[in-house]
C-alpha cells in the first residue's frame, strides 16, 4: 500500500519549499502589503483579501534569509491558522506534486537551527529538495519572538 | 432525543423573557396598584410558566407559580390588596422561580430545595393574612409556617402536582383544551399575546417587541459579507464614472442604492434599544432603597435610545453600579432630606440620548453630592498627593481621585458599595469602548455623564499621513486639529524636564512626534513653516500627535488586527480605504502609555493650566489673519467670522451694482475688501479659480469678504496703535510676533459699502469685463 500527500509548491530565495494543499487557502500575486510599523519582524504587513484583514508573514525574514525588498508583486499563500488567515509571501509559486510518503526524510541536521524548526521533512527530488513546511511552526513562532 | 432537548431551550428562553417583564410590572404595580390590566398580565405571564413547567414535570416551578398565580388571582379579583408585603413576597417568589430556572439551565433538570415557605407566604396573604414586617430574608417565619395545614399545596411538598395543574387549566381556560404536549407553543403564543396588549396599553413597552431571534454569528457573518459588499461596490462605482455606458452606469447606480440600503439595515440589526439594559433597575433601586431604608424613585427618560448591542452588554455593570451608589450613597436618608428642607423621596434619573454620533447616558441623583472635602482629605491620607497640591487643585480635579482604584469616602463598608472598587472600574470599561465619564456634583445632588460611541463597528475617524502611511484616528479621542507655526526656537516647542510641549490658548500641551513613536522616517519638520499637532485625550491625558500631514475625515469599518499583532499596543485594528488599502487605526491610549509621556508628566507635577495671570494678558481678542493683494497681514477680529468658505471663481454672478454667490438658500454679496482699503487694485487682480471668502452674517444675510489667503488665528495684543492720519477701513495697528498688523474697521468698511451701492457709484471694477 502507497500513501501518497499533495503539496503546494513554491520558492524562497533558491530553495523549493511545500505545503500540504489541503492547508493552503488560496494563491494570490500582487497583493499590497500595508506595513505595521512596530510589528516582530517577521510581520511584512496586513493584506486586504476581499475584505478580510489578513497578516502577511515575510519569509525571507521567517526563515532567517538574505532580505531583499518585497514588491507589491510578491505572491501570497494564504493559510488558514486557528481560525485566522494568514499570507506566507514568497518568491514564485510552482507546481502541485504528488508525492508518495515513501520518499519523505527528515529534515537535514545541517539546517540552520531556526529554519529547522519549521521543517517536517524533505522529499529528495530528481534534481532539487523540497522541504515541507510546518504552518503552525510558521505562525506560533511569531507569537514567541514576539514577546 | 434532540427533540425535547429543543424544547427545553425554548422553554428557558421564554421563561427568561417572562422574568424580565415580570421584574418590570411588578415595581410598575406597586405605584399603580389600582392597574388591573398589569396585574392580569403579571397572571398570564405566571399562570404560563405554571403551564408550561407541567409539560416538562418541574413540579417545584409548578408548586410556587401555582401559588403566586393563586395570590395574584385574589389581586385581580380586588379581593387582596397588593401592599408592599405582598408585593416583597411575590417578588421573592420571582426570584425563586429564577433561581429554579436557572439551575434547570446548567443541569437541565431541577435543582433540589425547599419553597414550603414560601409557598405557605403566598397562600397566608391569599387567605388574607399578613406577614411578619421585613420578610426579605431566608429566614422562616415558623408561625406562618404552621397556619395553612390544610391546604393540600402547601402541605403535600412530594404531592404529585399534575391533577391539579390540569384542573386548574380546565378552569382557567375552559375555551382552549391544550393538551400538555403544546405547552410550549402555547407558551409563545401567550407571551405575544402579553406582548401585544402591553404595547397597546402603555406606549413606552414598544421596546418589548422582540419578535424573531437570530443567531448574533450569523448577523456577524451578514455584516462582514455587507463591508465586503460595500468596498465591491466603491470600485464598481470608480469604474462606472470612467465608463460612458449608460446601462452600466444605471446598473450601478441600483446596486449602490442597495447596498446603502443594506449597510443601513444591517446596522440597525445590531442596535439594541437601552432599555434592555435598563429595564433591571427599577427594581434594583427598589431593593437596594429598601435594603438601606431610603425612599428612591427612579425617572427613566429616553429609554428606546439605540446603541450597538456589543457596547449595551458593556456598559451593563457600570451603570448598575452607579445607580447602586446613587442610591446607597447619594441619596439622603428620608430624615435628613426632610431636615434639609428636600423632599423625602429621592429621585434618581436616568436619561440618554444621541449626540454627535455619541450616545450620551447622564445619571443623576437629587441627593447629597460629593463630599469634595472628604475627598481631599482622603487623598491627603493615602498619600495622593500633597498638601500644596491639594490646595491648588480645581474641583474638577479633585473630582477625578473617586475614579483612582481603590478609593473610597464612605466611612463604613457595607454590603451594597463602599469597598472603593467601582468607580475606576467604571471609567475603566467606558474608556475601553471609547468613551468618557465625567461628573458634576453640589450639595443638591450628583450627575454623571457618560459618553460613548454609537458602535464599535462603524466610527468616524481623521486620517493622518506619516511618512508614506496613512493611520486613522478614531474621532473619540479628537480634542482639535492645531496648525503650529515654529516661529522661534527649536520648531516652536518649548521643553518640559525632556518632553516636547506647546501652547494652546492658555493651556500646555505635551507632545508626541509620530514618526519616532512609531520608528519609522517622516517628513523633515526643521524644512516646514508649520507643524500639524492633532490634540487627542485618551488614558486621562490631553497631548498632541504631530503628523505629516491631516487627510480626511472618514467612517471605517472596524476590523480586528490579527493575532500577531495584538501585542502591538498602539493599534486598536484596522480598515479597508475606498482604494482598497488597509489603514491602521490607532490605540491613542496605547501610543501614549508606551510613549512613557503619562510617568514623566507625573514625576515632575505637570500642570496643564499656564498660570492665570499671564494667560490673561495674553489673551486679548482673536482676530483671523489673512492677506490682500498687495497688503500682508491684516486680522479680522473673530467676531466678524461666521465662516470661512472657499468658491471656485465661476460661481460668482452678477446682481444689479453687487457680485453674489449663492449660498446655501440665501444669496450673500461680495465686498473685494481690497477696494476698501488704501492700497487697493482692482478686483480683476483676483482672477484665480478659486477665491477664499470670510463669511459674516449682517443683518441676517450673508455677507462674504473677499480675501487673497487666510493663514491663521491670532491672539491680538491689547495695545492698538491707532494710525495717524486715519486710513480708511482700519481701525489701527498691533505688534504681533515683532512685525505690525493692521486691524480691519469691519463697521467702517460695511458702512462704506452700503453707502457706494446706495448711490450706485461702485467703488470698484466689475468682474464681468
Amino acid at each position: 500500500m502507497n500513501f501518497s500527500k499533495t503539496y503546494s509548491t513554491f520558492f524562497i530565495d533558491d530553495f523549493y519549499f511545500g505545503i500540504l494543499t489541503t492547508d493552503v487557502t488560496e494563491l494570490t500575486k500582487e497583493n499590497e502589503v500595508t506595513a505595521v510599523p512596530l510589528a516582530p519582524a517577521a510581520v511584512q504587513g496586513l493584506i486586504n483579501l476581499r475584505g478580510r484583514i489578513v497578516t502577511a508573514i515575510n519569509m525571507r525574514h521567517r526563515l532567517g534569509m538574505t532580505q531583499t525588498q518585497y514588491s507589491h508583486k510578491s505572491i501570497t499563500v494564504f493559510l488558514e491558522h486557528k481560525g485566522e488567515l494568514f499570507g506566507l509571501l514568497v518568491d514564485g509559486v510552482s507546481d502541485i506534486l504528488e508525492l508518495q510518503d515513501s520518499s519523505f526524510e527528515a529534515p537535514p541536521s545541517n539546517l540552520p537551527h531556526s529554519a529547522k524548526e519549521m521543517i517536517l521533512g524533505v522529499y529528495k527530488l530528481s534534481d532539487k529538495l523540497l522541504f515541507i513546511l510546518d504552518p503552525n511552526k510558521i505562525i506560533d513562532g511569531i507569537e514567541l519572538t514576539h514577546v | 432525543m434532540a427533540n425535547s432537548d429543543q424544547f427545553l431551550e425554548e422553554f428557558l428562553l421564554e421563561a427568561e423573557e417572562i422574568f424580565d417583564q415580570l421584574d418590570q410590572s411588578f415595581v410598575q404595580l406597586e405605584k399603580t396598584p389600582e392597574d388591573k390590566k398589569l396585574v392580569g398580565n403579571i397572571f398570564r405571564a405566571m399562570h404560563t410558566l405554571k403551564g408550561s413547567s407541567g409539560f416538562f414535570a418541574f413540579k417545584r416551578i409548578e408548586k410556587v407559580a401555582h401559588a403566586g398565580e393563586s395570590l395574584l388571582g385574589k389581586i385581580r379579583e380586588g379581593t387582596r390588596v397588593l401592599d408592599e408585603s405582598a408585593t416583597n413576597v411575590l417578588l421573592q417568589t420571582m426570584d425563586r422561580l429564577r433561581e429554579i430556572v436557572k439551575g434547570i439551565e446548567t443541569t437541565s433538570a431541577e435543582p433540589q430545595g425547599d419553597d414550603s415557605q414560601l409557598v405557605a407566604d403566598l397562600k397566608t396573604l391569599m387567605d388574607g393574612g399578613s406577614l411578619a414586617p421585613r420578610q426579605n430574608s431566608a429566614a422562616p417565619a415558623p408561625e406562618n409556617a404552621l397556619e395553612p395545614a390544610a391546604e393540600p399545596v402547601a402541605s403535600e411538598a412530594q404531592a404529585e402536582p399534575t391533577p391539579i395543574e390540569v384542573a386548574h387549566k380546565l378552569e382557567q381556560e375552559p375555551a382552549n383544551p391544550t393538551p400538555v404536549a403544546d405547552a410550549v407553543e402555547l407558551l409563545q403564543v401567550q407571551l405575544q399575546g402579553i406582548q401585544v396588549q402591553a404595547q397597546a396599553e402603555a406606549p413606552k413597552s414598544s421596546e418589548l417587541a422582540q419578535p424573531l431571534k437570530v443567531n448574533v454569528e450569523l448577523l456577524d457573518r451578514l455584516m462582514n459579507m455587507v463591508s465586503e459588499l460595500v468596498l465591491a461596490r466603491n470600485r464598481l462605482l470608480s469604474f462606472a464614472t470612467n465608463s460612458g455606458d449608460a446601462n452600466f452606469t444605471s446598473t450601478v447606480r441600483t446596486i449602490d442604492m442597495v447596498t446603502l440600503g443594506l449597510q443601513t439595515s444591517m446596522m440597525e440589526t445590531r442596535m439594541q434599544p437601552i432599555s434592555n439594559v435598563w429595564s433591571k433597575f427599577p427594581r434594583l433601586v427598589r431593593d437596594t432603597a429598601q435594603m438601606c431604608s431610603k425612599k428612591v424613585e427612579l425617572v427613566q427618560l429616553g429609554a428606546e435610545t439605540e446603541l450597538d448591542r456589543t457596547l449595551l452588554e458593556s456598559i451593563r455593570d457600570p451603570l448598575m453600579h452607579i445607580v447602586r451608589n446613587s442610591v446607597d450613597h447619594g441619596i439622603e436618608s428620608p430624615e435628613l432630606r426632610a431636615a434639609k428642607g428636600k423632599k423625602e423621596t429621592g429621585t434618581i434619573t436616568l436619561s440618554s440620548m444621541h449626540e454627535n454620533g455619541m450616545v450620551v447616558i447622564t445619571i443623576s441623583d437629587d441627593g447629597a453630592g460629593i463630599n469634595l472635602p472628604l475627598v481631599a482629605q482622603k487623598a491627603l491620607q493615602k498619600g495622593l498627593a500633597t498638601p500644596e497640591r491639594v490646595a491648588k487643585m480645581s474641583e474638577r480635579e479633585l473630582m477625578d481621585f473617586i475614579f483612582l482604584p481603590g478609593f473610597s469616602t464612605k466611612e463604613v463598608v457595607s454590603n451594597l458599595s463602599g469597598r472603593g472598587v467601582g468607580m475606576d472600574v467604571v471609567r475603566t470599561n467606558v474608556q475601553q469602548i471609547g468613551g468618557n465619564v465625567d461628573v458634576i456634583s453640589s450639595d443638591q445632588g450628583t450627575k454623571l455623564r457618560i459618553r460613548i460611541p454609537l458602535t464599535l463597528a462603524i466610527m468616524p475617524a481623521v486620517f493622518v499621513r506619516c511618512g508614506n502611511q496613512r493611520f486613522a484616528i478614531p474621532q473619540n479621542n479628537l480634542f482639535e486639529m492645531v496648525r503650529h507655526k515654529k516661529g522661534s526656537g527649536s520648531l516652536g516647542l518649548e521643553d518640559f524636564y525632556g518632553v516636547p510641549v506647546f501652547r494652546l490658548r492658555n493651556k500646555l500641551i505635551p507632545v508626541l512626534f509620530l514618526n519616532k513613536e512609531l520608528q519609522i522616517h517622516g517628513d523633515d519638520f526643521e524644512s516646514k513653516e508649520a507643524l500639524s499637532i492633532v490634540v487627542v485625550q485618551a488614558a486621562g491625558i490631553c497631548f498632541g500627535l504631530i503628523v505629516d500631514e491631516v487627510l480626511f475625515m472618514q467612517e471605517v469599518v472596524v476590523k480586528s488586527v490579527g493575532p500577531l499583532l495584538k501585542g502591538v499596543t498602539v493599534y486598536s485594528g484596522a480598515t479597508i480605504l475606498g482604494d482598497g488599502h488597509v489603514a491602521l487605526i490607532f490605540d491613542i491610549g496605547g501610543i501614549a502609555i508606551r510613549s512613557g509621556l503619562i510617568s514623566k508628566l507625573l514625576e515632575n507635577d505637570f500642570q496643564e493650566n499656564i498660570d492665570d495671570g499671564k494667560s490673561a494678558q495674553e489673551e486679548g481678542q482673536s482676530a483671523l489673519l489673512f492677506d490682500l493683494i498687495n497688503q500682508d497681514r491684516i486680522a479680522l477680529p473673530l467676531d466678524y467670522v461666521d465662516r470661512l468658505e472657499n468658491f471656485p471663481a465661476h460661481r460668482i454672478e452678477r446682481r444689479g451694482p453687487h457680485d453674489v454667490i449663492v449660498y446655501g438658500d440665501k444669496i450673500m454679496r461680495l465686498i473685494w475688501l481690497s477696494d476698501y482699503i488704501e492700497g487697493k487694485t482692482p478686483s480683476s487682480d483676483y482672477r484665480v479659480e478659486n477665491i477664499s471668502v470670510v463669511v459674516h452674517y449682517h443683518k441676517g444675510q450673508p455677507l462674504g469678504f473677499v480675501v487673497k489667503q487666510v493663514h491663521d488665528i491670532v491672539s491680538l495684543p491689547n495695545e492698538i496703535i491707532m494710525l495717524s492720519p486715519p486710513q480708511p477701513g482700519v481701525m489701527g495697528s498691533a505688534i504681533l510676533d515683532d512685525s505690525v498688523v493692521s486691524i480691519l474697521n469691519v463697521d467702517d468698511i460695511i458702512r462704506r459699502f452700503e453707502n457706494t451701492h446706495a448711490s450706485e457709484n461702485p467703488a470698484h471694477m466689475s468682474v464681468e469685463g
